[in-house]
């Protein structure tokens, strides 16, 4: 039993990829190695990993999307993507969060706090305990590295990841917390497949599908303030 | 794919600014459907187009609007034969939506995509109105974005011979609405009040009128700052209606001359300004004195829309064959040539 054809796509951070498989197995994959234009990148690879798993685009079952929250543009290049590409192929989508797909791909069993780059001296985050229950976190937040530092201050054995906490590492060590590894910095094609996978029964239709930004536009707050 | 490639059913996305659109257009001039999902209200209360709020709405309404102009069309999306969308320029943001819902399209049907200059869209609305337009053609581009006097000899063969060093015109349009408390977007209020006021009550500036080909709104702009600071009395509708035919009038001098000089057939407006009521007259009275075709293109080919970006996919698609799928936005691309 093999389940349906899911081809992944992760843009939320400056990095940019996609995945195509299974629950049971990726067939191929592609993530850059390096911050990449996500609008130039995207489709050649989604070309690509579809390619070299001997698949045709109409092959795809489900179409799996990080959401975010992470940076803006390459979010929304992720995001129209694979919205046009499920609504014109026809078929279903499955959304995971950025700090989720991290969780999931970070090896150990400890507790985790995620957290993603935001720009502008924040972090995204989230906590994930343990490792049965990684896939159930808390509630996304943006917030800056020392506040999050601050409210996990005292907490051993609590493990910081992502590439908001290898940016802000020193924030993180300065509270006691163990920053995780670079491996576990960004989230990762294969993770939002796997994650998405996890979960067929929450499949949704593509125009149900919206960024997680967590934080409104300066302009509507600034607005909004006054 | 080689250039004589036969794609007739064109889908065409425009999402460089504030107007999420998409339309589908047969053989470069026959509009099948032309939607327009406008956020002229959602950035009523910025007073001007907020980029972040832009480009989350055109995220949110790119797939409703492509559907309702295939609908429209009474097409399914495996009938479309070719996808292009404006790569540029406008807000990076805004055209990525754009640019990876139109690639992730033509990917998916297997179909050429092709990335639009949205300046070169703006040449050819007129064409989707008349498209006998005979060329050389003298085509004034007013836009809250761009002010340009361009020279097209031929069909993708054009000349800029002069754009605004300065303010665009919508620009100033805009800037002086909000000086005379009329709200957003300016264009059209400053229309509207300028019918009750005197054109010639203030003999504001005519910036480089009879100097090259250039344009410049800031001096008008100030000085109308000035006026309103110096003589507050001044009716509204005066100084709405002064400031109008002032821009109006260098716009038109400028296009005819440039007409005259190269021998052209006729002049043409395009963009959100050419909806302007007193610069189509003016441009309308020019024509008629010099004996050239004037074309003033209905107020939904005026503003921005896809219909005009499926009509240079057409084009671009003959004389370029498709553009790569790993293609991105340029914000600032310029007309080639320019
Ligand atoms: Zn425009």
């Amino acid at each position: 039993m093999s389940g349906p054809l899911i081809l992944a796509i992760e843009s939320a951070t400056a990095r940019v990829g996609c995945a195509i498989g299974t629950v049971d197995e990726i067939r191929a994959s592609t993530f850059s190695a390096r911050p990449r234009r996500h609008a130039e990148s995207l489709i050649p690879q989604i070309r690509f990993v579809v390619d070299q798993a001997g698949a045709v685009l109409d092959d795809i079952e489900l179409v799996a999307v990080d959401i975010g929250p992470g940076l803006y543009t390459g979010l929304r290049v992720g995001i129209s993507t694979a919205r046009a590409m499920a609504h014109t192929l026809g078929v279903s989508m499955l959304t995971v969060t950025s700090l989720e797909t991290v969780a999931h791909g970070t090896r150990g069993d400890d507790d985790l706090v995620v957290a993603i780059d935001a720009r502008r001296g924040e972090v995204f985050h989230a906590a994930f305990p343990g490792a049965e229950t990684r896939s159930a976190g808390s509630e996304p937040a943006v917030s800056t590295p020392q506040a999050l530092a601050e409210s996990l201050a005292g907490r051993p054995g609590l493990r910081v990841v992502g590439d908001g906490a290898v940016a802000h590492s020193a924030v993180f060590s300065a509270r006691g917390l163990a920053v995780g590894g670079a491996e576990t910095s960004f989230p990762l094609p294969d993770d939002v497949l796997r994650v998405a996978a996890g979960r067929p029964g929450s499949a949704v239709r593509p125009d149900e599908v919206k960024p997680l930004y967590l934080r409104r536009p300066d302009a509507v707050a600034k607005w909004e303030g006054s | 794919m080689s250039a004589d490639i036969g794609a007739d059913v064109i889908l065409g996305i425009e999402t460089s600014c504030d107007e999420t659109a998409a339309a589908v257009v047969t053989g470069g001039v026959h509009v099948w459907s032309n939607v327009v999902s406008s956020q002229v209200e959602i950035h009523a209360k910025y007073g001007g187009v907020v980029p972040e709020v832009a480009s989350r709405a055109h995220v949110e309404t790119i797939i409703p609007v492509v559907d309702e102009a295939l609908d429209r069309a009474g097409l399914e999306g495996r009938d479309i034969e070719a996808v292009a969308a404006t790569h540029g320029p406008g807000l990076v943001g805004a055209l990525l939506v754009g640019v990876s819902t139109a690639k992730a399209m033509a990917l998916v049907w297997d179909v050429p995509f092709v990335a639009v200059n949205h300046l070169e869209a703006h040449l050819y609305a007129a064409f989707l109105e008349e498209p006998d337009l005979e060329m050389p053609l003298v085509v004034l581009l007013v836009s809250g974005g761009h002010t340009m006097l361009i020279l097209m000899e031929d069909h993708l063969r054009y000349r800029v011979l002069g754009s605004t060093v300065d303010d665009a015109a919508g620009e100033a349009f805009d800037k002086v609405a909000r000086l005379l408390d009329l709200g957003y977007p300016g264009g059209p209020e400053i229309d509207r009040l300028s019918v009750e006021g005197d054109p010639a009550a203030i003999a504001f500036p005519r910036a480089m009128v009879n100097d090259g080909w250039n344009f410049s709104f800031s001096g008008v702009k100030t000085a109308v700052v000035n006026h309103v600071r110096k003589f507050p009395e001044t009716p509204a509708a005066d100084v709405a209606a002064s400031f109008q035919e002032a821009v109006a009038d260098v716009l038109v001098t400028k296009a005819r001359r440039a007409a005259r000089e190269h021998g052209a057939s006729g002049m043409c407006l395009s963009g959100g300004v050419a909806a302007n009521s007193r610069l189509r007259e003016k441009m309308a009275a020019a024509c008629r004195d010099d004996g050239l075709r004037a074309f003033l293109p209905s107020q939904a080919m005026c503003t921005d829309n896809a219909a005009m970006v499926a009509a240079v996919g057409w084009w671009r698609l003959r004389a370029d064959g498709p553009s790569s799928l790993a293609a991105g936005a340029d914000p600032s691309l310029r007309l080639p040539g320019h």
